[in-house]
């Protein structure tokens, strides 16, 4: 996050320890009125597969099924699937701070930002020691967005907003006039440089579109320090039959179309891959692929794993330790929307640098 | 029977219009029994005179209506800010104009900390530093290269540490937290840029989380109070719906007789960043107001929609600001800004919103306007807090409206080379803090000293609407100046009304609360540009008198 929107950037990130994996944080952003809240409560009843906490806007505003709750009290609400809701009660940094202290603290974080907010600005304090910030997600009014970004008063604000997302889900398509869309999105492309944008209705997104998890990717977290178990098989049990995870293992590579929901494409490397050759991959995503991860072997660091993560148009590598004993092959995993897969191409079948 | 005094004074200034003059105030209870001569006094019955201001002259005690408790930093944390800064106990933490004057500070209060313990200060402002470097870890490395040092900017949003700080903490050049700023090298160059960065100094960070936090802030800002003869003032960022347990440490040190001031809370609805249910908040406000004394009130709803025109935040309208990046950022949208104003107009709560800009003061007006047209509370006081750049064709509407303006008129000293050379250019810095425009078009109008920002104190920011006077001599505005007396109604009547206290407190009257300030000399008598410069003997508050230390 620390280059400029619009090209993919390449960071190094130091990971948490194993011990202590850093925690991930999804930031919500949009003006008011484009969708957070219903797209968080969304978010809430999917569940995310992962210990999750979702700090909210305003804590009034959540909506979730009673039968889903498990515990209640002022401000805070742990549903069945594991999923804590809770509001803020002390500046975001202060409650980061705290958070990543206790050992209950989740696995992933989204925070749900005001209507206001420049969700760069939250999206930094998420780049704190024992935090790994894993996107930015803004929503936008398809109605209204382009009319308001002009506006004196909250034009600004609203410009922001759109700069900082990595996905940007244009919301309330179906409220368009027919043929404003493309022009739409062509406006968006030069508005929000940095994003994948996504048209949505009733801010309905894949989860795992949105939070990079899927079946097939047989992409371990044991590259971020976990414990090693939370791998494709697990992944592929969280997020329902339609993923393909019991076919990777013989795969090198493949597509799964999961019906309406999204596409998503696995990879296996035979040999360590050239850094260069990697960012022309990451620059040569089709527009609709959302999310990228892989866990690599680079042939200028032979002897590490180096994990790869893709959001939107932001990249980054992180060092994920030395490679295991035994055969270690480098593996990618690209989660589009559906159709949008169809002419991706693989870091082998691209021109080497 | 209860007793009654009867004070003396060479003079009894009292901005009670059907008596305007008077030598002599009887209290009892508390309370103003009678303002007059010693004999119309005494004719109430049993007294006792009390002739110690017998060469005083009282007015009514200022009443600071945008002030906070923060204030108390000062005695609390070594001073590194440009202006002089008075302590509570008296003296003043001399301002630092020169690096060579922020190192000494700094090297003093080294050399009185114990070994291990980190050295931080408070209230560099790198605006009055234009010729200098800017401030780095080399320079706090000649105050030391073992002992951590946090210089926390007057702004807030930044912080310059030293090496030694940076080595402790971990902070290096890999280091990918947003704000750590680099050198050419690529290493730290001891500037945290905002709260994340800021965070990663986490001794430092901690200390200064719990030191605002302190109730002895509170006791602090008390005694601020009574050495500038305020009798009430005001914590504009109350926590109390936010966090209530904060009244169990604060309304005890208020209500103990010894605490020399009343207190007003206007608090904020909802963390900043946040959203909230603001009738829910609005029905908790009501509820908190059921428990509050005669010295410990809660006022109003306090909200911030934008930022500072010195620190290029303020949301300004065309041609925005004269040099510099804009980065005004409306904090509310315009219509969650109705939405939460509705929830207070409609149960009487009175709302206080700081805008700075023009900008945002148009969309505050704009939201009071819709929330009267559905709901005619024609006696809201909702108050433009700083109004600083409001135009005259917004103040004509706000005199329509009923809107108050709170003006922070003393940037025309602090910061008013900077509006005039930097924020905002000579012709519009003319126009800026317009106290006579406001007036002129009717609008009720304070100013206020935003305590902790610049000291809190009435005759200083009677001095600055009065005067006009930058610190390099200009005049900023001729045209806008007001008259003393128009200058001592606002900071006592006109502060009162807008915490619609003005049936309490404000003036020197039979039935109302005996709250004076007691000066060396009238505002009204002095010289214009003598006015900051009167004594100060302290207060009276409730009748009972506080003396401010000698200095």
């Amino acid at each position: 996050m620390s280059g400029s929107a619009g090209r993919p950037d390449v960071d190094v990130l130091v990971p948490g320890s194993a011990s202590r994996p850093d925690v991930d944080v999804l930031v919500v952003g949009g003006y008011l009125g484009a969708g957070k809240t219903t797209f968080v409560n969304h978010l809430l009843r999917q569940g995310t597969g992962r210990r999750t906490m979702v700090i909210v806007n305003d804590f009034g505003s959540v909506a979730v099924d009673a039968d889903l709750i498990d515990t209640a009290s002022d401000q805070m609400v742990t549903l069945t699937n594991g999923c804590v809701c809770c509001g803020l009660s002390s500046p975001l940094i202060d409650t980061l701070i705290e958070l990543r202290e206790r050992h209950d603290r989740p696995e992933l974080l989204v925070v749900e930002c005001s209507g206001v907010a420049d969700p760069m600005t939250v999206a930094h304090h998420a780049m704190i020691p024992g935090y790994h910030l894993d996107g930015v997600v803004v929503l936008a009014d398809a109605e209204t967005v382009k009319r308001r970004s002009a506006d004196p008063v909250v034009g600004r604000t609203v410009r922001r907003q759109l700069a900082a997302a990595d996905l940007l889900l244009l919301n309330k398509v179906d409220l368009l006039p027919d043929g404003v869309m493309d022009g739409l999105i062509d406006w968006l492309s030069s508005a929000a440089p940095g994003a994948v944008v996504v048209p949505s209705v009733r801010s309905e997104i894949p989860v795992a579109a949105v939070l990079g998890v899927a079946g097939g990717a047989g992409i371990s977290r044991a590259s971020r320090g976990d414990d090693g178990d939370d791998g494709a098989q697990h992944n592929a049990d969280r997020h329902g039959a339609q993923h393909n995870a019991d076919r990777h293992d013989g795969d090198d590579y493949g597509h799964h179309h999961n019906g309406d929901d999204h596409d998503s494409a696995f990879w296996t490397a035979d040999a360590p891959l050239h850094r260069d050759d990697v960012v022309t991959f990451v620059e040569s995503l089709p527009a609709g692929a959302v999310r990228a991860k892989g866990i690599l072997q680079l042939s200028d660091a032979p002897d590490r794993q180096t994990a790869l993560q893709v959001v939107g148009r932001r990249s980054e590598f992180v060092d994920a330790g030395p490679i295991p004993p035994g055969d270690f092959a480098g593996r990618l995993v690209v989660i589009g929307l559906p159709g949008s897969l169809d002419d991706l191409r693989w870091p082998g079948e691209l021109p080497s640098s | 029977m209860s007793e009654t005094v009867i004070y003396t004074a060479r003079k009894i200034v009292t901005m009670n219009q059907s008596n305007p003059e008077a030598t002599a105030v009887a209290v009892r209870e508390g309370r103003i029994l009678c303002v007059g001569t010693v004999e119309e006094c005494a004719s109430w019955g049993d007294h006792t005179v009390d002739d110690r201001f017998a060469d005083k002259v009282l007015v009514p005690g200022f009443v600071e209506a945008h002030g906070h408790s923060a204030d108390g930093m000062v005695a609390m944390l070594p001073y590194v800010g440009f202006a002089d800064y008075p302590l509570p106990g008296g003296g003043v933490a001399p301002g630092v104009e020169s690096y060579e004057e922020l190192f000494e500070v700094l090297r003093a209060a080294d050399a009185a900390l114990p070994e291990g313990e980190i050295l931080l200060a408070n209230s560099f402002d790198p605006i009055f530093f234009p010729d200098e470097p800017r401030l780095a870890r080399e320079h706090l490395d000649q105050i030391s290269t073992t002992r951590p040092i946090f210089v926390r900017h007057a702004s807030g949003h930044l912080a310059t540490v030293n090496s030694a700080l940076l080595a402790a903490e971990g902070i290096t050049r890999d280091s990918a937290t947003p704000g750590v700023a680099k050198g050419p090298d690529g290493e730290p160059n001891g500037e945290l840029q905002e709260a994340p960065a800021m965070s990663l100094a986490a001794t430092a960070w901690n200390q200064l989380m719990q030191l605002s936090a302190d109730p002895q802030l509170l006791v602090h800002h008390g005694a601020m109070c009574r050495n500038a003869g305020v009798t009430t003032s005001t914590e504009l960022v109350g926590m109390l719906l936010i966090m209530p347990k904060v009244r169990e440490a604060w309304q005890p040190i208020v209500d103990a007789p010894e605490f020399p001031a009343r207190m007003v809370l206007y608090n904020v609805p909802a963390m900043p960043g946040t959203t909230a249910d603001y009738d829910a908040v609005a029905e908790a406000a009501l509820e908190l107001q059921q428990n509050d004394s005669d010295k410990f009130r809660n006022g109003g709803i306090k909200l911030v929609i934008d930022g500072s025109i010195q620190g290029w935040t303020a949301v300004m309208m065309w041609p925005g600001y004269y040099t510099g990046e804009d980065q005004g950022l409306l904090l509310s949208t315009p219509e969650e800004l109705v939405g939460m104003l509705r929830a207070f107009h409609s149960r009487r709560l009175n709302v206080h919103c700081h805008c700075n800009g023009n900008g945002a003061a148009q969309v505050f007006i704009d939201a009071v306007e819709q929330v009267l047209a559905e709901d005619a509370w024609l006696d809201h006081r909702h108050v433009v807090q700083h109004s600083q750049a409001t135009t005259a064709a917004q103040y004509r509407r706000m005199g329509r409206l009923g809107i108050c303006a709170n003006i922070f008129t003393n940037h025309i000293w602090y910061w008013g080379d900077q509006h005039w050379d930097l924020t905002m250019g000579p012709d519009r810095a003319r126009g800026m803090w317009a106290c006579r425009t406001a007036l002129d078009a009717g609008v009720p109008m304070s100013f206020h000293s935003d305590s902790g920002v610049t000291p809190i104190g009435h005759l200083t920011t009677m001095w600055c609407a009065v005067n006009r006077l930058t610190r390099s001599g200009r005049v900023a505005g001729e045209f806008e100046r007001i008259t003393p007396f128009e200058a001592l109604y606002a900071a006592t009547v006109g502060a009162a009304f807008q915490l619609h206290l003005d049936h309490e407190i404000g003036s020197i009257e039979s039935g109302k609360l005996a709250d004076f300030a007691v000066l060396d000399a009238s505002p009204l008598d002095v010289a214009p540009e003598e006015i900051r410069d009167i004594g100060v003997w302290g207060t009276i508050v409730g009748g009972i008198p506080f003396e401010a230390p000698k200095t």
